[in-house]
């Protein structure tokens, strides 16, 4: 970590559109800086020697080398670099070893949930060695049941306005359904956030959409259906 | 090494029940978890022959109910092989210096602490314990040892340096104000800094940061912290994360500072004969593994081919041996790992071969398109094009070369240590393999230059016929 608490950050991952969507998520974190992306493994040691990290988030599967060969040679050049590496399908312990030994601080599977990867990312941040709790069996849809209870947690009103939220209604119409104001709503929506301990907003509406698709039973509501 | 069907064992001596609790409801899907209420149950466990504890975890109330040190001390978790933690509620920087001086802890864990970082640190403990082992370099180990003392009250230390020098002859010492210094002073070549002490608070970079850079820059040198206040927390990071040796609190006394030294002195040493044993037997086993992947691939091509390609097989091997990778890892090595990777490897190589090979007919006479469809693939890992290559005919001579100042990269190959079967390095490496037996064949010269993870190649064929002027 430098002077300043902030970590700096290369990212490798082949297909643009999960770059851009893990892009989306390490922009909001405070103490995290992308300061260099590439596509490609020969790509990011080049990179890595003119624009330096102290982490490497880089895709096990590229299209030109391997990336943990990649990593390997990057730590060669810079000891310092800790290693985060995405893998195809989840790894069993004897794997684990070889990981670690190569300097591979965190591996994540590519079927984790978002918040498993970044519970990774703040490991490795702090130089810390990360090993997901689930290392051989892990599924996300096994988190998503378990938070398919955390429905409960909300009260009559949050649950109603979650409800809503997972057929992509405005915060505008369901004030205007409730008859309440919007910043109510608002509130009501702060509150599911804190007792779902979802992030953002924008994950919220995901989850909920999830929970929607899943557990359909959960959201009869008496609005229109859309 | 643990494998995969049997989980790593850990033992618990605790106190008091909740403790045990938290660990059960963590760990049981991960490690096979052992309680001990009392130091003799605990001890009947590890006298077991049959059992091997991987971690042992004290609670600190049983650590202060119990014969204080006595469990850390067993002589079945003393050494390399078992990693030993301390669950803590309330640390004083005394019992972190105890626990030092005795070598008795590995990790200093806090009981409020995420269970993560706990089942993290056995994890990578267990499985991996070479990864963090020092490098050997070729210093000269006839030069006295130095130890180095960093601190920013020049006095104390002038002071400390001209004590040590007059009572011992052991190692001799040097100072540093800052950890710039101390980096510098690191830097010199002529010396052979075995053991730094250093102090926590100090303007610009404080000790704990100097340990992490020293730590990484030179994992040989024994590392030791000092302070007059007692920052618990900082000792307690310095031994988790950095690895800490030694901690001694203001003010010095020379005796100790000695003691503490030589101990240090003995400690690297008996680390460094250690790597210098696992270095030899990696090297050996690396290359038994190398002569056996040969063997099969030569096996497994008399299988799959009704053709003789042995020649060129070997010839391919030599080629590519000439190009420097990355050294093999320990893990690696080990012998279940290896088999799956190994089988898996031979098999992917020999169908991507032939693969290929069945896709280029008819190879009996020079192809330009051959030639450009196995260059091309080649040519991915150094994501360059075809037409990036220098192709000239002059003199019924055609000659294709990668520009004077861009290596192609190779960053493995067959003839090193393989981690992972990657397709991308078996589709370069097959047409590599496949591009020099068709040139071969075609009567062509092929000229590789190995470099360190790279190459220089030069593809040279007569063609009098007017077939070459397409290349122009």
């Amino acid at each position: 970590m430098g002077d300043d608490g902030i970590t700096t950050l290369h990212l490798t991952v082949s297909k643009l559109l999960f770059r851009e969507a893990l892009m989306l998520q390490l922009i909001k974190l405070p103490n995290i800086r992308v300061v260099g992306e590439s596509s490609h493994g020969a790509e990011a040691l080049r990179i890595l020697s003119v624009a330096p990290a102290e982490i490497l988030f880089i895709e096990e599967e590229l299209e030109d080398n391997d990336g943990l060969t990649i990593a390997e040679t990057a730590r060669t050049k810079f000891p310092w670099l800790n290693v985060l590496l995405v893998v195809e399908k989840p790894v069993r312990q004897s794997r684990m070893a070889v990981y670690l030994e190569s300097g591979v601080r965190a591996v994540v599977p590519k079927t984790a949930a978002m918040k498993e990867m970044l519970k990774a990312l703040t490991y490795v941040s702090y130089g810390q060695t990360y090993i997901d709790p689930d290392m051989h069996w892990k599924h996300p849809v096994d988190s998503e049941r378990k938070s398919v209870n955390a429905m409960s947690k909300l009260s009559e009103r949050e649950q109603e306005v979650a409800r809503q939220l997972a057929y992509n209604r405005s915060i505008k119409s369901i004030a205007l359904d409730l008859g309440v104001s919007q910043k109510t709503v608002h509130t009501y929506k702060d509150r599911i956030l804190i007792k779902l301990e979802i992030g953002g907003f924008t994950e919220l509406l995901v989850y909920l959409n999830r929970i929607r698709q899943t557990e359909p039973a959960l959201f009869r509501g008496d609005f229109g259906v859309v | 090494m643990v494998k995969d069907d049997n989980l790593p064992v850990v033992l618990c001596r605790y106190q008091s029940y909740t403790d045990v609790q938290f660990l059960l409801d963590e760990f049981h899907r991960h490690f096979t978890v052992i309680t001990a209420d009392s130091d003799e149950c605990a001890k009947r466990f590890l006298d077991q022959e049959n059992l091997f504890v991987n971690c042992l975890i004290v609670t600190q109330d049983s650590l202060a109910v119990g014969e204080g040190f006595g469990m850390l001390l067993h002589p079945a978790v003393c050494g390399e092989r078992c990693m030993k933690i301390l669950l803590y509620e309330d640390l004083s920087v005394e019992l972190v210096r105890d626990l030092l001086e005795h070598q008795v802890v590995d990790g200093l864990i806090s009981r409020q602490s995420d269970p993560d970082l706990l089942r993290s640190k056995i994890f990578q403990y267990t499985l991996a314990r070479n990864s963090e082992t020092p490098k050997l370099t070729d210093r000269d180990a006839a030069s006295k040892p130095v130890l180095l003392v960093v601190d920013d009250e020049t006095h104390a230390t002038k002071y400390l340096k001209k004590q040590l020098e007059i009572s011992q002859s052991e190692f001799s010492v040097y100072c540093a104000d800052c950890a710039r210094e101390a980096l510098a002073i690191l830097e010199r070549p002529e010396l052979d800094v075995a053991v730094l002490l250093t102090d926590q608070r100090m303007p610009d970079v404080n000790g704990r940061e100097l340990l992490k850079q020293v730590r990484k820059k030179y994992p040989n040198t024994v590392r030791m912290l000092t302070s007059a206040y007692g920052e618990v927390d900082v000792a307690v990071d310095a031994v988790n994360e950095e690895g800490l040796f030694r901690y001694i609190t203001k003010p010095w006394r020379s005796g100790e500072v000695i003691e503490k030294t030589l101990q240090a002195i003995q400690f690297r040493r008996s680390q460094m004969d250690r790597m210098e044993k696992t270095l030899i037997r990696k090297e050996a086993t690396f290359l038994n593994v190398i002569e056996r992947r040969k063997n099969r691939i030569h096996e497994a091509f008399e299988r799959v081919f009704p053709q003789d390609f042995s020649f060129y097989l070997d010839l391919f091997f030599d080629l590519v041996s000439s190009v420097e990778v990355l050294d093999p890892g320990v893990s690696v090595l080990d012998a279940d790992e290896l088999n799956e990777i190994e089988s898996e490897l031979v098999d992917a190589f020999v169908s991507e071969v032939r693969k290929q090979y069945y896709s280029l007919q008819p190879i009996q006479k020079y192809s330009e398109d051959i030639t450009r469809t196995l260059l091309q693939r080649l040519l991915g890992a150094s994501l360059l094009d075809f037409d990036e290559m220098n192709v000239e005919y002059k003199n019924n001579k055609l000659r294709i070369s990668n520009p004077k100042n861009l290596e192609l990269n190779m960053y493995a190959h067959l003839m090193g240590p393989v981690k992972r079967v990657s397709s991308q390095l078996l589709a370069q490496q097959a047409s590599l393999f496949l591009l020099l037996a068709l040139w071969n064949l075609w009567q062509g010269d092929v000229q590789f230059k190995g470099r360190c993870q790279a190459y220089d190649l030069c593809l040279i064929m007569d063609l009098p016929s007017a077939k070459g002027e397409c290349h122009g």
